[in-house]
This record gives C-alpha cells, sequence and structure tokens, in this order.
C-alpha cells in the first residue's frame, strides 16, 4: 500500500495510455487489500489486520503509522470500487489532458487512503491536505462553466477548516506532552490524554470545524452544491462517495475515542444538527430545478443521518453510521453518474426540459428506479438498513429527536420520487433520438446495482467485519470514563 | 593575529579576494563567461572553506567576529543560495548588450557584507556588514541603467536604506549611552542588570525600526514592492534571500543574547509588527496583478511568520528560525528564478498574465513554479509545509495563541493569490510566446524542486543538521 503511492506518480509521465494505467494501478490496489485481507483474516483477538510503524521525523515524535482494521478495510474497498468507477466513467468524458487528469484522480484516492490508514494525527492531517490540491485541479482545470469559483470555494473552505483542526492537533500533542512528558502524534498513545473540560471542549471543536465542513454539516454546507455541480463526473463521483466519507470516518476515529467527555456535552447540539441536515438538505432537495444540484442536496440529507448517528454514540448508530457510508457512497455516486450520463446526452442538466424519457432510455430508466428507491431508503436496498440501524440508535438515546428525524425519511421521498416523475415520466418533451446505456456504462451502473442489493439483502459481512471497530471506539470511551 | 583567526577568517577572506581578482582582470580583458565561471569557481572554494573551520568553532575573533554553527550554517546557505543566483544571473543578462562584468564583483562584496553579518557579534561589525550589503544593492538594483524602473527602485532604495541606516546608527548610539557597551555580550549584561531604562528602550525601538526597514515589516514596508518590481529578478531574488536572510540572522543573534523574548515591552511590540506584517502583506498580495510586487507582498507576510520564532527565546525557536529561512530561501530561488529565466531582454516576465498558458507551453517550469507557489501557501508534500508547521509548533509551545492562530487565517487568505497565480497556468493562452529554459536553468529548478521535495517529505535530516551545528 505504502509502495502504492510511487507507482501512483508513474502514471503522470506515461500520458499515451494513463487511461489502463490508473485503472490497473487501482485493481492491483484492490488484489493487494485482498492479500492483506486473505492473510490477516478478521480474528476478534488482533486489533489490526495490519500494521506498518517506522519513525518519520522522530525528533517530534511523528511516526509513518498505518495500520487496518475492518473499518479501514470496508472504507478502502469503498474507496477502490469508486475509485474504479471514476476513471471508467471519464473513460470518454475526457479526450484532452488524460495523463495530468489521472495523475490528479490516483493522487486524490492516494490522499483519501493515507487518511483511512493513517495512525499518526500528524500523518492524517498531512494526507487530509494532499488530497485536496489535486481535487482543486481537478475542479479548477476540467469543471462545467463556473468551474474557477467553484474550486476557489472547495479549497478555502475545507482548507481553512483543516488548519483548524491542525491547531487542535497541535494543541493536543502539547497537552498530553505536558502531562506525561512524551510528546508524541501516535493515536493510540494520545487516547485518554487528561484534560481540563474547555481545553477538551476547544480542541474538539477544531476536530469537528475540519470534519463537519466537509461532510458537510448544515451551516457549514455552503460550498458543497456549487464544487458537486461544477465537478466533472469522475470528480463529483469522489467528491460525494470517498471524499466526504473522509469525515464521516474521522469523526468515529478521532473524535469520539480522544474526547469523549466533550462528545458527550455536544451530543445533543451535534444530533440537532444532523436533524436539520436532514430536513433541510430534503427540503432543498426539493426545490431544485438543477438535477446534479438535487443529487447534491440529497447527499446533505443523508449526511445528516451520518452526524445524528456519530452522535447517538451508541453500538447500533455506529454500525447504521458505516452502513450508511457504504451504501450513500454507492447510492448516491450512482445517481451522479445518472445525472451525469443525462447531461452528457442532453447537454442540460434542466430538470424541466427532461421528461418522459423512460421510453426512450428504458434501461437508464430503470437504473434510475433503483437507485431513487435506494436513496429514499426502500428496504432491501443498503441505505435501508444504515437509516434504519441509525433511528434505531437514536431512538435509545433520544426519543424525541428520533421521532423528528424519522419525519426526514419521508421528506426524502417525495424529492426522491419527484426525480423519477419529472425526469422519465410524464409528458414527454421533444429531445430528439437518444442512445441508451453502452456497454461500458451499462458495465458501470451494473456493479453498483449489484453492490446496493447485496448490502441491502446480505449486510452481515460488513456488519461483522466493522463490529471490532466499533466496540474498540466505543470501548476506548468506556476506558477513559472510568 | 594568529594562524588560527586566519584560518577561521578564510570565509570571508575568499569572498573578499574574488571581487579585487576580478577587478584586475576586467582591467586587462572583459570576458563575461570567464568572470561568471570564476565567480561560480569562488563560491564554491568559500565553501569548502567552511568545512576547513568547522573543527575549530566556536571560535571568537574578539571583539568583533564570531564563527559558530550559527554562523556556519548561514554562512553556508547564503553561499549556496549565492552561488545559485549567480547561475540565474548568468542567464538572465547573457543577451543584455552592455557592461556586465562588474554585476558579478557587486555581487561578491554584497554577499561579503551578508557574511559580514552573520557572522556580527558586536555593533560595529553588525553596521559594516549592513552598510557594505546595502550600498552594493543600491548598484544591482539600478544596473539596468537603460530601464525606467530600474534607476527610480535604486534611488528609492539609496533614500530608504539610508533613513533605516540612520535609525539603527541612533538606536545603536543611544544603546551605547546607556550602557557603554558595543558587543552583543555587553549590552546584554548591562541589560540584565539595569533593565529596560527609557534611553534603552528608545535605543532598541530605534534599531528595530531600522531593522524592520531592511526586513520590510509593516510599518516599514513600503519600499518593498516597488524595488522588487524595479530591480532586475535575479537581484530582487538577492534581497528576499541573502539579504533579508542575513539581516534576520544577525537580528535573531542579538535578540537571543539580550533575551529579549523575557521582556513584556519588546514582546508586545514585534507581535504586534508580526501580525501586522502578515495581514498587510497578504491582504494587499490579493489585488496585484504583478507577480513580482505580488512576491514582494508574500514576502512580508512570510517574514511577519519569521517574527514568532523570534518571540519563543528557545533554541528551538531559533531551530525552526533556520528552517523556515532555508526552506523560504529554496521556494524564493524558484519563484524568481522562474521570472528571471523566463525574462526576454526588454522587460522581465514579471506581469501574471505572462505565466498564461505556462503549463501547456513548458509543463517542467510550470511544475516547478507550482510547486514553489504551494510551499509558500504551506502545503503538504512541500518544504513550505513542514516549516510552517514548525513554526506553528514551536509558537504554541512557547504559548503564543495569538499569533499561532493569526498566522493560520493569513494562511488561508495568502492561498487565494498563491492559486490564483496557479490557475492563470492552466488557462489557455493564444499568444504566440515561447517559454524556453535552458539547461543550467533547468539545473537550478531541478535543485529547487529537489530541495522542496526532500525538505517536504524528509525533513529529519535538514532538523538533524541544524541541531547538531546549533549544539557546537
Amino acid at each position: 500500500m505504502v509502495g502504492g503511492a510511487a507507482a501512483w506518480i508513474a502514471g503522470k509521465w506515461s500520458s499515451i495510455l494513463p487511461r489502463y494505467i490508473s485503472l490497473g494501478t487501482i485493481l492491483l490496489d484492490t488484489i493487494i487489500l485482498l492479500t492483506f485481507v486473505a492473510r490477516g483474516g478478521l480474528s476478534a483477538g488482533k486489533p489490526w489486520i495490519i500494521e506498518y510503524n517506522a519513525d518519520w521525523i522522530p525528533r517530534f515524535g511523528i511516526n509513518f503509522h498505518l495500520s487496518m482494521d475492518g473499518l479501514t478495510m470496508l472504507m478502502l474497498f469503498l474507496t477502490f470500487f469508486i475509485g474504479l468507477i471514476a476513471v471508467l466513467i471519464s473513460w470518454k468524458e475526457m479526450q484532452e489532458k488524460t495523463g495530468f487528469f489521472h495523475f490528479n484522480i490516483l493522487w486524490i484516492l492516494a490522499g483519501i487512503t493515507g487518511v483511512f490508514l493513517s495512525m499518526d494525527l500528524f500523518l492524517f492531517y498531512f494526507f487530509w491536505e494532499v488530497m485536496l490540491i489535486p481535487m482543486y485541479f481537478l475542479i479548477g482545470i476540467w469543471g462545467n462553466e463556473k468551474r474557477i469559483n467553484a474550486s476557489y470555494k472547495f479549497f478555502l473552505f475545507t482548507q481553512a477548516s483543516g488548519l483548524l483542526m491542525f491547531l487542535a492537533i497541535l494543541g493536543l500533542y502539547l497537552v498530553h506532552g505536558s502531562t506525561t512528558g512524551i510528546y508524541t502524534f501516535d493515536y493510540q498513545q494520545l487516547i485518554g490524554t487528561q484534560m481540563s473540560s474547555t481545553m477538551e471542549m476547544l480542541l474538539m471543536l477544531g476536530f469537528l470545524a475540519a470534519f463537519l465542513v466537509k461532510l458537510p454539516v448544515v451551516p457549514f454546507h455552503s460550498w458543497l452544491p456549487d464544487t458537486y455541480t461544477e465537478a466533472p463526473m469522475a470528480g463529483t463521483l469522489i467528491l460525494s462517495s470517498v471524499m466526504s466519507k473522509t469525515a464521516a470516518y474521522g469523526l468515529l476515529r478521532f473524535v469520539i475515542p480522544l474526547f469523549p467527555k466533550a462528545v458527550e456535552s455536544f451530543a445533543p447540539i451535534g444530533m440537532i444538527l444532523g436533524i436539520v441536515g436532514i430536513l433541510y438538505g430534503a427540503k432543498l432537495a426539493f426545490a431544485q430545478t438543477d438535477l446534479k444540484r438535487l443529487v447534491a442536496w440529497s447527499s446533505v440529507n443523508h449526511m445528516g443521518f451520518i452526524v445524528l448517528g456519530v452522535f447517538a454514540v451508541n453500538e447500533l448508530a455506529y454500525q447504521g453510521v458505516i452502513m450508511q457510508i457504504i451504501a450513500h457512497g454507492v447510492s448516491t455516486g450512482a445517481l451522479f453518474v445518472i445525472a451525469g450520463i443525462l447531461a452528457e446526452r442532453m447537454k442540460t442538466r434542466e430538470i424541466s426540459v427532461m421528461g418522459g424519457l423512460w421510453t426512450e432510455v428504458p434501461m437508464l430508466g430503470s437504473v434510475g428506479l433503483i437507485f431513487v428507491m435506494a436513496s429514499l431508503g426502500l428496504p432491501g436496498m443498503g441505505n435501508f438498513i444504515a437509516e434504519f440501524l441509525i433511528l434505531v440508535g437514536t431512538f435509545k438515546s433520544n426519543v424525541a429527536l428520533a421521532s423528528i428525524a424519522s419525519v426526514g425519511l419521508i421528506a426524502g421521498t417525495i424529492y426522491a420520487i419527484r426525480i423519477m416523475q419529472k425526469v422519465f415520466f410524464g409528458k414527454q418533451n421533444s429531445v430528439g433520438k437518444m442512445n441508451d446505456l453502452s456497454v461500458r456504462e451499462s458495465i458501470i451502473l451494473g456493479a453498483m446495482v449489484i453492490a446496493i442489493f447485496i448490502l441491502g439483502l446480505f449486510p452481515r459481512p460488513v456488519l461483522d467485519s466493522a463490529k471490532p471497530a466499533v466496540l474498540k471506539i466505543l470501548h476506548a470511551n468506556e476506558k477513559t470514563v472510568l | 593575529m594568529t594562524k588560527l583567526d586566519f584560518l577561521c577568517l578564510l570565509p570571508l577572506l575568499v569572498v573578499a579576494s574574488a571581487p579585487i581578482i576580478m577587478m584586475l582582470t576586467i582591467t586587462i580583458a572583459r570576458n563575461f563567461k570567464v568572470v561568471y565561471v570564476f565567480s561560480l569557481l569562488m563560491f564554491v572554494a568559500a565553501i569548502a572553506s567552511l568545512f576547513f573551520t568547522v573543527p575549530y568553532i566556536p571560535y571568537r575573533i574578539e571583539p568583533l567576529l564570531i564563527l559558530d554553527g550559527f554562523s556556519i550554517l548561514f554562512l553556508g546557505t547564503v553561499f549556496g543560495v549565492s552561488f545559485l543566483i549567480t547561475i540565474i544571473s548568468y542567464l538572465y543578462l547573457k543577451n543584455h548588450t552592455g557592461e556586465r562584468e562588474e554585476y558579478f564583483i557587486i555581487l561578491f562584496i554584497a554577499t561579503l557584507g551578508a557574511s559580514v553579518l552573520v557572522m556580527a557579534n558586536h555593533f560595529v561589525t553588525f553596521f559594516l556588514g549592513l552598510e557594505t550589503l546595502s550600498i552594493s544593492l543600491y548598484v544591482l538594483i539600478a544596473y539596468l541603467k537603460y530601464r525606467d524602473y530600474s534607476i527610480e527602485a535604486g534611488v528609492k532604495f539609496l533614500v530608504i536604506a539610508s533613513v533605516a541606516t540612520a535609525f539603527l546608527l541612533f538606536g545603536m548610539a543611544l544603546i551605547y549611552a546607556a550602557t557603554g557597551e558595543m558587543s552583543f555580550a555587553g549590552v546584554a549584561a548591562a541589560f540584565e542588570e539595569g533593565g529596560l531604562s527609557p534611553v534603552l528602550l528608545a535605543g532598541f525601538a530605534m534599531m528595530l525600526t531600522g531593522i524592520g526597514f531592511k526586513l520590510a515589516l509593516v510599518p516599514f514596508h513600503m519600499w518593498t514592492p516597488d524595488i522588487y518590481q524595479g530591480a532586475p529578478a535575479p537581484v530582487s531574488t538577492f534581497i528576499a534571500t541573502v539579504s533579508k536572510g542575513a539581516i534576520l540572522a544577525v537580528f535573531i543573534r542579538f535578540f537571543i543574547q539580550i533575551d529579549g523574548s523575557q521582556n513584556s515591552v519588546l514582546i508586545v511590540l514585534i507581535s504586534v509588527v508580526a501580525i501586522l506584517s502578515m495581514f498587510t502583506g497578504n491582504l494587499i498580495a490579493l489585488k496585484q496583478s504583478n507577480f513580482k510586487r505580488l512576491l514582494a507582498y508574500s514576502s512580508i507576510a512570510h517574514m511577519g511568520y519569521l517574527m514568532i520564532t523570534l518571540l519563543t527565546g528557545t533554541v528551538y525557536g531559533v531551530q525552526a528560525a533556520i528552517f523556515y529561512l532555508i526552506s523560504y530561501m529554496v521556494t524564493t530561488l524558484g519563484t524568481f528564478g522562474t521570472i528571471s529565466i523566463l525574462s526576454v531582454c526588454e522587460r522581465d516576465a514579471e506581469d501574471i498574465d505572462d505565466l498564461k498558458g505556462l503549463f501547456w507551453k513548458n509543463p517542467r517550469i510550470a511544475v516547478v513554479l507550482s510547486l514553489c507557489l504551494l510551499s509558500l501557501a504551506g502545503i503538504p508534500l512541500t518544504a513550505g509545509f513542514i516549516a510552517k508547521f514548525y513554526l506553528v509548533l514551536e509558537g504554541v509551545r512557547a504559548g503564543f495563541w495569538i499569533l499561532a492562530f493569526s498566522l493560520v487565517i493569513n494562511s488561508v487568505i495568502s492561498l487565494f493569490y498563491y492559486l490564483r497565480v496557479i490557475k492563470t497556468m492552466f488557462t489557455k493562452s493564444d499568444s504566440e510566446r515561447y517559454f524556453g529554459l535552458p539547461p543550467a536553468g533547468g539545473i537550478v529548478l531541478a535543485i529547487v524542486l529537489i530541495g522542496i521535495l526532500f525538505l517536504g517529505i524528509l525533513p529529519t535530516y535538514l532538523t538533524e543538521f541544524i541541531n547538531s551545528f546549533l549544539s557546537l
């Protein structure tokens, strides 16, 4: 996995066949991942499937510490899956500067992989930033009309919040150093650092700033619709399906275990933020006339569930959050792909222009139906399990909030149905001849359909492999509370 | 003067002898290339001479100079950067007509001034070095005399630098009046004994003003953009790297010796200056359409960042400062080096629009320049990130949360304009301009590239290196 980063750079220089190279590297990474899993196994006794630790900047106690557990493994599978789809989907869309394009995609994936793997806070921040620059280029060079503004907005929002997290990391480092005398950025050692409650709150807010902006949670979401809409298809796919998940992962992996008491006192606010996200996202999704924007807002809605689950702080909710991360990655990703395909064919993203497309493109329509249903949480698909688990988890800790959140599900149904009605059914507008899915597109969407059904019908493997990690997060929690 | 004295002065002597020999050769026959190659050789010799002195440090040449790990580090940096600037200057001046040989002579004299500064341990050498440096800079700035801007910039620098010198000198005089001492150690002792009397405070404030002018800290920064813009690009490089670095070095030495970080008045003064510099530099840079002016304002901000380390007053702070300075110098070498390489005879490639389409025409230059700008902005994988991290860490450790916080805010602001430049390089342009990269320029840029990435990914080597020298 470490060597993978080096191989990725190579993709840049051979710009003749960069597509195959990037496809190959991601496949290779998946295989490496599989062998790790096969070799390590998911025994409950061992904390990490695989671990790699080396000194990096020993002067400051910075280690190059990577490790993988069930949670990380799931995240990586999602990352590589979406990565593959991103490369495939832009197979035709990108005709010029392909070398640099794929270089950027691979670097983003490298950054994301690093974020999921790193067990050293400094390293974590390092990768966190590494994924921003190529994404900036991706949006700024290959995006739609208003790409420059979108790329600025994206970069400044995430960078500013990232720096706040960086200050918090430094603060934690110094607090830990001054109480124990060991100056280190290592995650496991930093867990259980003793500090005053105001300090803990401040540091947690620093971390939250970064994660809540990235997710995004409602008061910090204003970069999202623009960025998602203006980014090229592969960019939107990676942004929504994987990059926003790094924040959810960060919440689970870092915020909860590092600042248990602060999280406890912040939980009601966090849950309310989540609910606001659910309702507000659904409301605005309903009001959009731009298909891509609509999906972007629906993503805000789903992220609300994740935040809700994270701050419910119990095992069921966490299982739900992890499920939601993966299911949302697949379903929203697929919806963006569909929106992209439509935009490619019709040269517009306006919903009002579309309508009655089912007769023209039945295959696209049926796939669209599947994912719209998935998105609104129909049983049988991944999102249902996820949202159900989150709501049950929330119900345990706060009945009132869980009830309000359930209303959000209805709101979700309304906008989801609207997509189907306006785009595929209804009066047919004269749009001329349209081709249905090509083989390549069928493979992409077919894989996603299979994935979402597997998640919905057989969620056990996911839940099982996430379980040790979830327990560890909660356990770290209890240890410090005691 | 003992033999050992002589040996330890060797680096200075090498640098001092070079201009004399060059002047003599010029009287016999003018040859631009010969002078250029000779300069390069002399810089190599100067760097080599540092190795002879290492076993004897710390060595004092009473009462004026001191050769310790700190000076050796800075001497090495000054010589190395000057070496690269010489290459850039050659490429820049190659196509110019007229008498170009003297340029290298003056460059050497300026380097000599900077070297004396980093070894200074006494007000006399402080002043001597500074003046040697400044006076040569007047000439260098106005060197391309057929350009209107050059003369204007030269005169402006002359006036401003003289005022700054006057302040500095007056400050030194006041301190001398109050303490009766002129060596750094003597002043420090007197300061510790008697505390901060009004006269002494006035003296420090005057000195701070003078140094503030030289380092272009707000509110003494007005000259920087004009000079950066007016001077030939390699000279701007020299001012931004060697000149400022050397002045900062002597300032750090003085400040640490008098233990200024223990004095609340000085802390407040410098904090205010630092915060003002950060914000003013970055906010004005947002509006610039001239790349040189943009870099000038960004350098004001960077000097503001560096002030944080000064306040920590610890050996860690000094390490952070050296690390930051070295990475800043490498990066600046890259940005101004690119401008120099892209410049044509009539004018410098100083508008941001001159860079339009660079990425599509010469991706190698564009990649290096992008990396430099990202390093200035402090993005991971580059030297600038580790440097900033080091700075913030030491700042926070010493308890300067406000300063660290404004550094963070300013990093975000600065991203705006760095990204704007990068974006320009990626926009397509229809102009027929050709962007060539001569081999020697390629080598300089390659060194910059490797330097930035190396410091950004494996900073340990440099931190340990700095550490080992400082503990000598």
